[in-house]
């Protein structure tokens, strides 16, 4: 059975909506197409050497 | 496709001309993200809310330049309830793709709603403080209360329905709870959290045994809220298509059923008012006809007076003349009296002979005319010859000869000739005497005034009167003799 407690600190409270411009950053999580890329930098920097 | 490391476009094959990189792996990762990006879209569309959520995360995690995806995900957020999340993904979105991207139009719509946005800033405003009073004050009545209100304002805040589920569960309103989270269902059918939360509650229950069936009963139901429906797009199409059958139905009975009886009614008005229409217009052709008939009446009671008045003109005119010319004849008798009683008897016969008999019925007009008519035909000529001499010897030759040509216009006479002749003598005209006294020769050869018109003739030719005297008279006895010989030789 559930835990009230547990399953209650999962919550945790919402945002409002800013009309105000809000400048998002660019999303700066690294995705797998990021690690990717940098490996084949890796891999052509190693092959160069 | 561009190079990762170069930049150069990957014309043919996944191997870069320029710096040799294999994007074989890439291009790998990329179709992985796409698939998770479909499946997720397959997931959205059949309401699994949650479901799509997490495979459009998962495709994000292998790009997370994908515009597609983002804007999906913040589609599915803002259906969850958590419009803060959508507005991010927008916003990102927008940032990776400015130009034909519709996070605009999502931002744009959501954020121009300002109604919307308060309403839901208001009910997140609410749930923070539903969820502090739970959380840290553990006051559940409260919140449910609190909670109650969010959905009322936000029906498809996801979280407001676990948490009121979850607040139910543990106050033991297993009822409203299953109702709740049933709700939670429709929105999300894929929602993990109130499936969990389901299954406990079976749990719990089998574990009180207690038959309690998963829908509620009536008494169990009667403070329990319920939200909204969000209804999917199949159960829209389906009303969408019973709507059109009762339509079509509708329009069927009016068709067949109602409109003919209108157009019957229609039509019978229409037959009374043509009716009566008809009527009026056989009315008033009928008055037509009289009048063009009272017209033609008049016009012929115009023409006859119009002739009578042309007749009555007539004989006005006719009077008037006549009236006109009895005046004139009036007047010209008088004119002719006057001459009667001055004695001047040479205009008379003129001024007489324009005087009609007729003229006047009136017993004077008629005894004057008969006055004068009688002395103009008797002693005319012979009160002609007594003022012809009398002017003759008051040496007034020119008024004597008219006289004497007067007397010689009623015929020739020898008296008149000589006197005449004598007159263009003693008026310097030899010429005209010696016609008259020829025409003495001529015709008067037995009277006494030839011997004196031969000598007056002599003397104005230079010739012997004898001579002429003998001439003549022996033309006059040739005459006598042979009267159809006519031409005389002349001396």
């Amino acid at each position: 059975m559930i835990d009230f407690e547990e399953e209650l600190a999962k919550f945790r409270p919402s945002e409002e909506i800013s009309k105000e411009r809000d400048e998002v950053e660019n999303d700066k999580s690294t995705d797998l197409s990021d690690i990717l890329t940098e490996l084949l930098k890796q891999i052509n920097e190693a092959a160069k050497s | 496709m561009k190079c990762l490391i170069c930049n150069v476009s990957l014309k043919d094959g996944y191997i870069c001309p320029k710096c040799g990189t294999d994007h074989s792996l890439y291009v790998k990762i990329q179709e992985a993200a796409n698939a998770y990006y479909n499946r997720g879209l397959a997931k959205a569309r059949a309401r699994d809310l949650s479901g799509a959520a997490e495979c459009l995360r998962t495709s994000l995690q292998l790009n997370k330049r994908s515009v597609p995806v983002r804007n999906l995900l913040g589609l599915v957020y803002y259906e969850m309830g958590d419009a803060d999340l959508a507005l991010k993904e927008w916003r990102l979105s927008r940032l990776l793709k400015f130009r034909n991207n519709p996070a605009e139009h999502y931002i744009r719509d959501l954020l121009e709603d300002t109604d919307e946005v308060n309403s839901y800033n208001n009910s997140i405003q609410k749930f923070n403080l539903a969820l502090q009073t739970i959380q840290e004050d553990g006051n559940l009545d409260m919140g449910i209360i609190q909670l109650k209100k969010v959905i009322n304002l936000n029906p498809r805040l996801l979280k407001a329905y676990q948490v009121l589920a979850l607040v139910y569960i543990q106050t033991q309103q297993y009822a409203k709870a299953v109702a709740v989270l049933n709700r939670c269902l429709e929105v999300d059918r894929g929602n993990i959290c109130a499936r969990a939360y389901l299954n406990d509650l079976k749990i719990r229950r089998l574990v009180e045994n207690k038959k309690v069936p998963l829908k509620a009963g009536e008494k169990e139901r009667a403070d329990v809220i319920i939200p909204t429906k969000v209804r999917d797009v199949g159960s829209y199409l389906l009303n969408a298509f019973y709507i059109l059958v009762g339509v079509a139905l509708a329009l069927g009975i009016f068709w067949y059923a109602i409109v003919p009886q209108i157009r019957s009614e229609y039509e019978s008005v229409n037959h009374y008012t043509a009716d009566a229409y008809e009527g009026k217009i056989a009315d008033l052709n009928q008055e037509v006809a009289d009048l063009t008939d009272q017209l033609e009446e008049l016009n012929g009671t115009i023409g006859d007076m119009q002739r009578s008045a042309e007749d009555a003109e007539s004989t006005y005119q006719r009077h008037a003349s006549d009236s006109e010319q009895e005046l004139v004849n009036y007047d010209r008798m008088l004119e002719v009296m006057s001459l009667y009683i001055t004695h001047d008897y040479l205009d008379i016969e003129d001024a007489f002979a324009e005087v009609s008999r007729r003229a006047s019925s009136a017993e004077a007009y008629r005894d004057a005319y008969k006055v004068v008519q009688d002395n103009l035909s008797t002693d005319f000529t012979t009160d002609l010859l007594v003022w012809a001499n009398y002017y003759r010897d008051t040496q007034d030759y020119a008024t004597a000869l008219a006289y004497y040509n007067a007397i010689l216009e009623h015929g020739e006479d020898p008296n008149a000739l000589y006197w005449a002749g004598m007159c263009h003598v003693y008026m310097g005209d030899p010429t005209l005497a010696a016609q008259c006294f020829e025409s003495i020769g001529e015709n008067f050869v037995e009277t006494d005034f030839f011997e004196m018109a031969m000598e007056q003739l002599g003397a104005i030719r230079g010739t012997n009167p004898d001579v002429l005297k003998a001439q003549y008279r022996q033309q006059w006895q040739e005459r006598q003799n042979n009267p159809e010989n006519e031409e005389e030789n002349t001396p």
